[in-house]
């Protein structure tokens, strides 16, 4: 633990290789207009990974959608911020030099790994397309790649198992396959929209494991969507929590874990399972329901279901504020700042 | 502990039998009784047509060989027309004629409606789905024995004003087909993955869409082919269809005369022939279907 708190200090140093700011994206419903996400910002550092945390609908999938220009439009629209990479401003790219980021400069793996991948095509097929897509190679030289990179992330057998059909590997093998596919071009930037999500919790390890050491051994930055604490705790150093399209809390992991400062986050920690404790007793939980996206209270998002709401906290909305390392956007965190 | 958890990945994962989609359809077929006994007699019209084809058989069709009206018999099978042409010849080779329709308007109509399909459906909802939609909605208005005559005299008694005509007549039906799959499809992950990945649209389009609903274009160009040439007996009835050749619908034209004076040969010898291919290939299509579509075991 130590040591990973050191690696990420040392990252604080360098120049980040996502910024992402006051980002604002909006979606047109039947019923009106919803912002799924209000004016985030958050850097990734190089060779970093990053954990979005957050219950579904906060907004953690459209942020990464948004970084790789993926938001449907209509009904989604992205009516303000930028999303810098490498001090390129990715926003208002067109659809064909966006082309030439995704895969390439950033990559992306899903959460269902049972139909991310075409059926009635073979693995060679789309590897080997993704491949020749981005880089100028023959077609054996992008086999040998493809059956290297597979190698890579821990299929047994590469060889043969390139010929075959998605149907005929297990949904571990598929999520494999979907992050050799997605590293096959070398990105510096990986999103993982909860990858683990799909798999059961043997190969959920599995996965993880093998993605930290790949992280290890390609020096990417990845950025981690999940709700899942436990992934985070493992594979993470630096954790942003988000509610209600908002940033809420953004610390080092440690800090999260041991110190959370925001109500919210405290919750979500205190509902984490206990697998050692000997008397089994009701799991606690965050009273209260996620407020409407379309009718959000003025001041903090929070404040319906927390315990120390104030009367400011109605009708103010707190600013991420704190350390360097730590921000928390409340007026109250826990333990003061 | 990782690398113990790998040992086990690798244990638990020996290769599979190695199986692709079309071998487990191929096999599904095979087993399929009713579906090979169809396909077997598909196949003997498709032999008789490439006899046909290739001018080993029935190309006498036209000679008048015998005298008029007369009933079957060693020498003339179905009898003879009332100009004593041989009705058996004329039969087998309007075979040809009816794949010639066939195959020209299924695989025509297919490769456009598929490709139509599948740009409304990947586009759905956008201008130009409206527009290719709105032009499928007037084609699907005009009655197509209207547009085979419009056709006809607009290229100038063309041999093939028929099969055009029939082509830019069916190709909505399989675009319709084709766009609602693709619509179900687009919005699948494995689609989100290939953007992700910096796939440009039209190689998604026909290297990941279509091929997906390969299942749905193969079906329907079997019925399409029923379709044509059943629509080929209609319209050549009607005078509008083939021409300088002959085929069944011609033959039951033919025949319309004869029979109310007594004499069934032409009309028997055609409307079996084409019975026997319909009924056949619609077995053929539904044992197709049920072989390629995945869900059935």
């Amino acid at each position: 633990m130590n040591n990973l708190h050191k690696d990420s200090l040392d990252i604080e140093k360098a120049a980040p290789i996502l910024t992402v700011d006051n980002l604002t994206v909006d979606f047109t419903t039947d019923k009106g207009t919803i912002r799924a996400i209000d004016g985030i910002s958050f850097e990734v550092m190089p060779g970093e990974t990053l954990a979005i945390v957050g219950e579904s609908g906060c907004g953690k999938s459209v942020s990464s959608l948004s970084i790789m220009g993926l938001v449907p439009s209509p009904p989604g629209n992205i009516v303000d911020g930028s999303i810098k990479f490498n001090n390129r401003e990715l926003i208002g790219l067109s659809e064909k030099e966006y082309r030439k980021v995704r895969g390439n400069d950033i990559s992306m793996i899903f959460q269902e790994p049972m139909t991310a991948l075409n059926p009635v095509l073979k693995i060679s097929t789309q590897m080997v397309d993704v491949i020749r897509l981005h880089n100028k190679v023959s077609k054996s030289q992008a086999k040998e790649r493809a059956i290297k990179m597979l190698e890579t992330v821990g299929i047994p057998s590469p060889e043969s198992r390139i010929h075959e059909y998605p149907h005929q590997l297990s949904g571990g093998m598929r999520q494999r396959v979907m992050i050799a596919m997605a590293l096959s071009c070398g990105p510096d930037l990986l999103l993982a929209d909860e990858p683990t999500t799909a798999l059961d919790v043997t190969i959920q390890a599995q996965v993880m494991s093998e993605m930290v050491r790949l992280q290890k051994q390609l020096g990417m930055a990845v950025v981690l969507v999940t709700h899942d604490l436990g992934v985070v705790a493992e594979s993470c150093q630096r954790v942003v929590v988000m509610y209600c399209g908002q940033i809420i809390e953004q610390a080092p992991v440690n800090d999260i874990f041991a110190n959370p400062k925001h109500p919210y986050t405290q919750g979500l920690l205190k509902s984490i399972p206990v697998v050692r404790e000997r008397k089994i007793s009701r799991l606690p939980t965050i009273d209260g329901v996620v407020p409407d996206l379309l009718d959000l209270p003025s001041g903090c998002r929070f404040t319906d279901r927390c315990q120390f709401s104030e009367d400011r906290c109605r009708t103010n909305r707190p600013q991420l504020s704190g350390t360097s390392t730590h921000q928390v956007a409340c007026f109250n965190p826990i333990g003061g700042m | 502990m990782s690398e113990i958890i790998r040992g086990q990945a690798m244990e638990l994962d020996k290769p599979l039998k190695r199986e692709s989609l079309w071998t487990k359809a191929f096999k599904k077929f095979i087993h399929d009784k009713m579906g090979m006994a169809s396909f077997f007699v598909v196949l003997m019209f498709l032999l008789i047509t490439i006899l046909v084809w290739s001018g080993l058989i029935a190309q006498h069709w036209d000679s008048l060989l015998a005298d008029g009206q007369m009933g079957p018999n060693s020498t003339y099978w179905f009898g003879t027309t009332i100009n004593g042409q041989d009705i058996f010849q004329r039969a087998i080779y309007s075979t040809k004629t009816a794949f010639e329709v066939g195959l020209m308007v299924a695989i025509f109509a297919t490769v456009v409606g598929a490709l139509a399909g599948a740009v409304t459906g990947y586009f759905s909802g956008t201008v130009l789905d409206e527009f290719i939609l709105w032009i499928m909605n007037s084609i699907d208005c005009i009655p197509y024995f209207l547009m085979v005559a419009a056709i006809a005299v607009a290229l100038d008694d063309n041999p093939y004003s028929m099969h055009i005509a029939m082509t830019l007549a069916f190709w909505t039906g399989t675009a319709r087909v084709v766009r609602g799959e693709v619509i179900k499809l687009k919005n699948m992950e494995f689609v989100e993955a290939a953007h992700s990945l910096g796939v440009p649209v039209y190689r998604i389009i026909y290297k990941h869409l279509l091929p997906n609903t390969t299942h749905i274009i193969l079906v329907d160009m079997t019925i399409l082919f029923i379709t044509a040439i059943k629509s080929e007996v209609i319209l050549s009835f009607l005078g509008l269809g083939i021409k300088d050749s002959i085929s069944w619908g011609l033959m039951i034209s033919e025949a319309s005369g004869e029979i109310t004076a007594g004499y069934f040969c032409n009309f028997f010898a055609a409307s079996g022939m084409l019975f026997v291919l319909v009924l056949a290939f619609n077995m053929f299509s539904d044992s197709l279907q049920d072989a390629l579509d995945p869900r059935k075991v």
